[in-house]
């Protein structure tokens, strides 16, 4: 077992000088990292003038903030959203094969944007990503056309012809120009790769445009010509759905073969080498990869091409057997990339094998995960072939990653609603830690919390919000966000400092307290505190426009309930003292004096026992209360007694 | 993050093209910070978006992240201010939902807390300017208070501070609008010197995890149960149940506890018992206890923490002494009522071969970072739900590595 | 206050237009406008303003109609800016204004395939606390910018003097502001509150307050006066739904409409034909409203014989909700163009309008 490479990351500059290094996590995307030194001195001192002063940033490149790559990544959103909204009902398999290919488009739309660019810009940026994605595209498809596909009796042929024609487009463009363009024979005379071009027709099944090709050769009429082409126009092609049976198609595939090799016996091709090799390939019984090798530049486009001229019926669990024959042309084993080895396990129908491949590459997981995806929706992740996989943790990761960006975050969500062990606890911690940097930001992050019933995350959300607004001395701002998410503690803390304002002796106007809480409805009362604050307003505002004697009995009733806090109790005297001036008639009764009065002795016991502060100028505003309460109680101890003594003869005075 | 990464290589020729491997992590940026000797931590508040500094050099230096600003990655001084006479150990910022709060504790026997004012804008100063006042001073320590951290907001506003003379202090604000009130709430004395304390993550939710095999499990527990497992697949995780548990032993285990841990670092032979030391919060006497069960560390601990909590039942502790120590603790109650605390060791990990300094885990709690006398910084992940490992090294001592030519991590060819 | 709850049973959400193109762009964009064209025409340009992204920026795109196959929309000019693109108006077919949440006021011209910045005010000198804006509304040559923390200020925007003409010294959030008539603003917050400023007498108080729901505080998140009848004012809320008002007598004339699921993120009504009503959602849906004009009785009425409420809403469903919230709409001619958070910007052409 040779050791696993780790990768390491050199601070520059960093000289060590018995100083080690450590960190701390830099938010979720990176360290930070300094030097450090725990040799303490006698007295537990640690000093070093001279130490490194800066603190190095190390970070992971991310795939997150490339405009081209961005657009992927909502792609495939979109396409893994609707793979996991499948109608009941509806044909799973087919909406799967859909949604790869969609999810394929989207790849080679990546790729097409990326060449795009390049040109405009004439670099080669994208070099690096083409590569991936075209490799991503190449692996892709194949896992599609073996794994997400139906196949109908195993039978892989079909597929991997398709496969190989899309990715090895070496000679298909030159094919169709020579075939649609030439009009008449010579064509091996006016292009050099000619046969080079036949061949390569040949072993990716195109047949027709083989024999097209040989009818443009200048001497098409031959006989050798003609013949070639009379043969393979009678090649057997094996179809599940043609109705012949396995040894049926074979015996006449033997039969087609030997008429082949009787013709090449006969010296037909003798005098035309070029001629000679092709027969020679499509009437060999066995393989012939030496033959084949100069024309497939690649070993599975070799596996495909022997399937094809010599074991048509070949099933998905004979491909390994044919790959590893393949292989052993190009090399040995350890010279096999990683995409050699993630299209093998495919081939291999090793899918858990595959996936753990895939997840080595540098795409941030986008492919594992988007392509383990729509494996899984098949089912085939429960089958022993797809053992093993964690897809949840794959998703999970995929999801945070793109939790920890501003850009998609939104995004991010979506996967980790499918995580169901710990989806919602990461959206949690992920939300909470998203910067909120705007109030329209932090709505949003409000609504997607609520959507997953994450109401610590609403409340958490809003109290930060509040608490900003609270360092501004925005105070109604604050409320807003208390009440958003109904958090009586929070707005309580904030109604206290409306109070205080009050109880420092600010007016309204410097306040504004009332335009805050008008027309606020219901929402008053989440906290007792904004309750009472709230009542205070509309007291002011009663007095303010003249409702003197409602305003008086408010008063009353707030402090007879003692709702109030203790602190506040002066300021709703001192509130009573102009009213408690009106004596003609009285505002307050007797009654409501004796409450005043009460509270107002409840008050100074207080201040003398030290439990509430002093308030300024505490004596000189309870002297002018008690000559106020004391002249009151003595006018409405006459009037009263006036009333109560004359009951026979009641006039009523309003 | 931190995860080894191959551009998939083309192979159109193979032989012809080498695969190219590479990792990406880089150094971004380096910010200097001025500071007059040695830096004793580095603090980010919950976003990432500003920095705290502190130093032997007495003071607190706050940095702000501007994205639109290019110079040293866009930190930005915001702050800088004498904190201590003394150095400065540990700088701990606030949960943001109780403002722009930092606490500090130094080796002139005193944490402080320090809350962020900005002053009213006028028409002098567009934008209010902003400055750090001190809150509180905490001066019941007679030795250097070594650490200090505030407890998971759920909680409140709470400060644990720990000191040279092995005390656990923990401080609490009432009225989480006055941080200039600050009650000792309890001292717990310990046997050695402190020297790092760390809180067990807050639970958000109630939710009673169930050991499958043995318990009964009350109905809504068991469609949670069912809904879990589908996801899973069939193989049983084995990070779930970590614990020992005797065969017909029935335990349900109960998360929600709130727990200190705190390590030591006397050095002294004389010293032969555990260097951790674990309390949990009793709600009904609203008491801290020890912990009896906790396995003995027998070298000296630098650095402690809990890992954060995510979906899992129980806590995981990592433990920085001469190598790193992972334990799971949970609370397990009877059928009979009965409770216990289940302290395990469950992995250790060695790739220091030294002394480690600090141990830290990401957001998630899905990576774990070290730092150790070999110089590294190193970053762990981990690997198939059971072994961690090292996935990255950061080095800083001048030894040039080389990067191995051959890379094999994976890249054996399959076979069955 | 006496509202009546108007019901929506008659929204069909199955009908929708057919011709829906979809484009994916690398940015988040808080605002997509149409660069107006005469009447008649089809648009064929727009400018976004994007939001949460490290570097943000104005772009202006060209986007014929039916050619997103061939690469469209396409990036044509693009101008970074400090902080959110918080609002983004046109003011003529040449000229539109941008706010930022970095405390910037910008104007710029389009031209040809370029934006041009042509103004960009210093903001500092004319209210206190320029650090970020919400959004503004332009009217008459007048611009009223709001802040975060809830000043107004107004100014002829032709004019680069940096003197404001009028100012609503707040310290209140602000979070939809919208002229009602040249002198006339409304302005909505988070908790509810309208309120009615007249510019030319008292700055200090507003000439009517009234709640956007009497029960309980549901954040304001558009206004805008009916354009038809200048007394009419149309607002949105938090909670999805949305509501008018006559006025002349607010107490008695609220009409809410259950629309929306979530918290209504733009409400504009057509240039032309202002029947129609165009309104997007953190929901992810876009609603078009056909007949708005006569639910507000406007082929009828008169000062007398107003009436509210009267006739069902005929509601189609342009897009259906989904994951992402929708965050702009715009119209003009027959094409809609719609912003979505996951980087969509959505086109729908050939709009049935009234």
């Amino acid at each position: 077992m040779v050791k696993e490479y780790v990768p390491t990351l050199q601070v520059p500059k960093h000289s060590d000088r018995n100083v080690g290094l450590t960190f701390k996590w830099a938010g979720h995307t990176g360290l930070a990292v300094h030097g450090f030194k725990n040799s303490r001195t006698e007295d537990g001192q640690v000093s070093d003038p001279n130490a490194d002063d800066s603190v190095h940033f190390v970070c992971e490149g991310t795939i997150l903030y490339d405009p081209e790559i961005r657009k992927l990544i909502n792609e495939s959103n979109a396409t893994f959203i609707a793979s996991r909204t499948i109608p009941r009902g509806a044909d799973v398999r087919k909406r799967i094969l859909e949604l790869s290919r969609e999810h394929r488009s989207s790849i080679r739309q990546c790729i097409e944007n990326m060449q795009t660019k390049m040109k405009q810009k004439n670099n080669n940026m994208y070099e690096n990503w083409v590569g991936v994605l075209d490799n991503i595209d190449h692996i892709w498809h194949v896992c599609e056309l073996l794994h997400l596909d139906v196949i109908p009796g195993d039978i892989v042929l079909s597929k991997l012809l398709e496969w190989t024609r899309l990715h090895s487009s070496d000679y298909d463009l030159m094919v169709s120009e020579v075939i649609t363009h030439s009009h008449t024979r010579g064509a091996d005379i006016r292009y050099p790769n000619y046969w080079d071009m036949v061949i390569g027709s040949l072993i990716e099944g195109r047949f027709e445009a083989c024999r097209a090709l040989l009818r443009l050769h200048s001497e098409a009429e031959s006989n050798a010509l003609c013949e070639a082409e009379m043969l393979l126009r009678t090649i057997p092609l094996y179809s599940v759905y043609s109705g012949i049976s396995v040894p049926e198609f074979t015996a006449r595939w033997r039969g087609w073969k030997s008429t082949v090799r009787a013709k090449i016996d006969s010296g037909l091709f003798t005098s035309r080498p070029q001629l000679l090799k092709v027969m020679t390939l499509i009437g060999g019984e066995e393989p012939l990869y030496e033959l084949l090798k100069p024309h497939c530049s690649t070993w599975y486009q070799m596996m495909t091409a022997s399937l094809l001229l010599t074991e048509q019926t070949a099933k998905i669990h004979d491909l390994s057997y044919h790959a590893g024959q393949c292989i052993a042309h190009y090399g040995d084993p350890s010279s096999l990339k990683l995409l050699d080895h993630t299209l093998l396990a495919l081939l291999d129908s090793n899918i858990s094998a595959a996936i753990k491949k895939l997840q080595l590459t540098s795409d941030g997981g986008w492919c594992a995960v988007h392509l383990t995806n729509l494996l899984s929706l098949t089912g085939i992740l429960s089958t022993p072939q797809g053992k093993g996989v964690d897809f949840e943790a794959m998703v999970l990761e995929y999801g945070q990653l793109l939790m920890s960006s501003q850009s998609f975050w939104q995004v991010g969500l979506t996967y980790l609603e499918h995580c169901r062990t710990s989806g919602l606890e990461v959206m949690r911690v992920s939300l909470m830690e998203l910067p909120l940097s705007s109030e329209d930001v932090a709505l949003r992050i409000v609504s997607a919390a609520k959507d997953y019933g994450l109401d610590d995350v609403v409340k958490s959300v809003c109290k930060i919000m509040g608490h900003q607004k609270l360092e501004r001395e925005n105070l109604a701002g604050a409320l807003t966000w208390a009440l958003l998410s109904n958090d009586s503690e929070m707005a309580g803390n904030i109604a206290d400092k409306f109070l205080r304002s009050y109880a420092r002796g600010c007016s309204e106007v410097e306040i504004g307290c009332a335009s805050v809480l008008e027309n606020l409805g219901q929402s008053t009362l989440i906290s007792p505190r904004l309750t009472f604050l709230a009542k205070y307003c509309e007291f002011h505002s009663l007095y303010e426009n003249g409702g003197v004697k409602e305003a008086a009995e408010l008063l009353v009733r707030l402090l007879e309930s003692k709702v109030s806090p203790k602190y506040f109790w002066l300021t709703l005297l001192s509130d009573a003292l102009p009213l408690l001036e009106h004596s003609n008639p009285p505002l307050l009764s007797h009654d409501d004096t004796m409450i005043i009065l009460a509270c107002l002795e409840e008050l100074m016991m207080d201040v003398a026992d030290n439990i509430i502060e002093l308030p300024p100028q505490f004596s000189k505003r309870t002297e002018n209360l008690r000559i106020a309460i004391a002249r009151n109680l003595a006018t409405t101890i006459l009037r009263e007694s006036a009333f109560l003594s004359a009951p026979h003869n009641t006039i009523k005075c309003d | 993050m931190f995860k080894l990464h191959y551009w998939v290589s083309s192979c159109a020729i193979p032989g012809q093209l080498e695969l190219k491997f590479y990792s990406t992590m880089f150094i971004s940026h380096s910010v200097s910070t001025d500071h007059k000797d040695l830096i004793h931590d580095v603090a980010f508040d919950h976003y990432g978006k500003r920095m705290a500094t502190c130093s032997s050099d007495q003071f607190i230096k706050v940095w702000e992240m501007d994205s639109e600003n290019v110079i040293d990655g866009g930190w930005k001084l915001s702050a800088t201010w004498k904190a201590h006479s003394g150095s400065v150990w540990k700088v701990t910022w606030a949960h943001p939902e109780f403002g722009q709060v930092l606490a500090s504790c130094s080796f002139d026997r005193t944490a402080a807390v320090w809350e962020e004012i900005v002053s009213e804008p006028n028409i002098y100063a567009q934008t209010g300017q902003k400055h750090w006042a001190k809150r509180t001073t905490l001066v019941d320590s007679r030795t250097s208070v070594m650490d200090i951290k505030f407890a998971p907001k759920s909680m409140g506003l709470l400060l644990a501070t720990c000191s040279a003379d092995g005390i656990i202090r923990i401080y609490e604000a009432p009225d989480v609008m006055n941080l200039a009130q600050w009650t000792l709430q309890q001292e717990v004395p310990c046997k050695y010197q402190a020297s790092c304390i760390s809180w067990n993550p807050s639970y958000t939710r109630e939710r009673r995890c169930v050991k499958k095999a043995f318990t009964k499990i009350p109905n809504s527990d068991k469609k949670e149960a069912d809904e879990r497992s589908e996801f899973d697949g069939s193989e049983e995780n084995p990070m779930k149940f970590p614990f020992h548990v005797d065969k017909g032993d029935k335990y349900i285990v109960i998360p929600e506890v709130p727990m200190l841990a705190v390590g030591s670092d006397e050095n002294s032979s004389t010293a032969n018992s555990s260097r951790v030391v674990i309390l949990h919060y009793s709600s009904y006497v609203r008491r801290w206890h020890k912990l009896d069960s906790v396995p003995s560390v027998a070298d000296p601990v630098h650095d402690i923490t809990f890992a954060p909590r995510l979906g899992r039942s129980y806590d995981i502790l990592a433990v920085a002494t001469k190598d790193i120590k992972l334990f799971t603790i949970c609370q397990l109650i009877g059928t009979t009522g009965s409770s216990r605390f289940e302290v395990t060791p469950f992995a250790t990990l060695e790739d220091h071969n030294s002394t480690v300094w600090r141990v830290s885990w990401n957001s998630v709690g899905n990576v774990l970072a070290s730092s150790g006398d070999d110089g590294c910084v190193r970053i762990w992940r981990l690997n198939k739900q059971t072994s961690w490992k090292c996935v990255g090294t950061i080095k800083g001592d001048g030894r040039r590595l080389i990067l191995p030519e051959v890379i094999n991590g994976g890249m054996a060819l399959a076979k069955h | 206050m006496d509202g009546s709850m108007a019901s929506l049973s008659s929204l069909d959400t199955r009908k929708q237009y057919n011709t829906i193109e979809r484009a994916y762009v690398h940015l988040k964009v808080s605002r997509a406008r149409w660069v107006p064209v005469p009447d008649g025409q089809s648009p064929f340009q727009l400018v976004t303003g994007s939001y949460s992204e490290l570097n943000n920026s104005l772009d202006l795109w060209t986007c014929p109609r039916g050619k997103l196959d061939e690469g469209a929309p396409r990036a044509v000019s693009t101008v970074q800016v400090s902080g959110d693109v918080t609002e983004l108006k046109f003011i003529d077919p040449q000229t539109f204004l941008a706010s930022t949440g970095k405390g910037d006021l910008l104007l710029f011209k389009v031209k040809e395939e370029l934006i041009e910045q042509v103004q960009k005010w210093d903001t500092s000198q004319m209210v206190c606390d320029a650090h970020s804006f919400t959004g503004f509304d332009v009217a008459d040559g007048i611009v009223a910018l709001a802040t975060t923390d809830g000043q107004i200020v107004c100014f002829p925007y032709s004019d680069s003097s940096n003197a404001p003409s009028n100012m609503i010294p707040g310290k209140d959030g602000v979070k939809a502001v919208s002229f009602i008539r040249h002198n006339e603003i409304a302005l909505g917050n988070l908790r509810g509150q309208i309120s009615i400023w007249d510019l030319r007498e008292n700055v200090f108080a507003p000439a009517i307050t009234f709640p956007y729901n009497a029960d309980s505080a549901i954040g304001v998140t558009c206004l805008s006066p009916f354009p038809l009848q200048k007394h009419i004012l149309v607002a949105s809320g938090c909670d999805g739904t949305i509501a008018t008002w006559d006025l002349r007598n607010v107490t008695n004339t609220q009409t809410i409409y259950a629309a929306h699921s979530k918290l209504v993120t733009d409400l504009r009504f057509h240039d032309m034909r202002p029947g129609n009503l165009f309104t997007s959602s953190f929901a992810g849906d876009v609603w078009h409203w056909n007949n708005f004009d006569e639910l507000l009785g406007a082929s009828v009425s008169t000062a007398q014989s107003f009436s509210l409420g009267t006739q069902k809403p005929n509601v189609l469903c342009l897009l259906p909700e989904k994951k992402f919230p929708v965050n702009s709409v715009d119209v003009c001619g027959d094409s809609l163009v719609s912003a979505c958070d996951n980087d969509l910007l959505v086109f729908i052409n050939s709009l049935k309008l009234k």
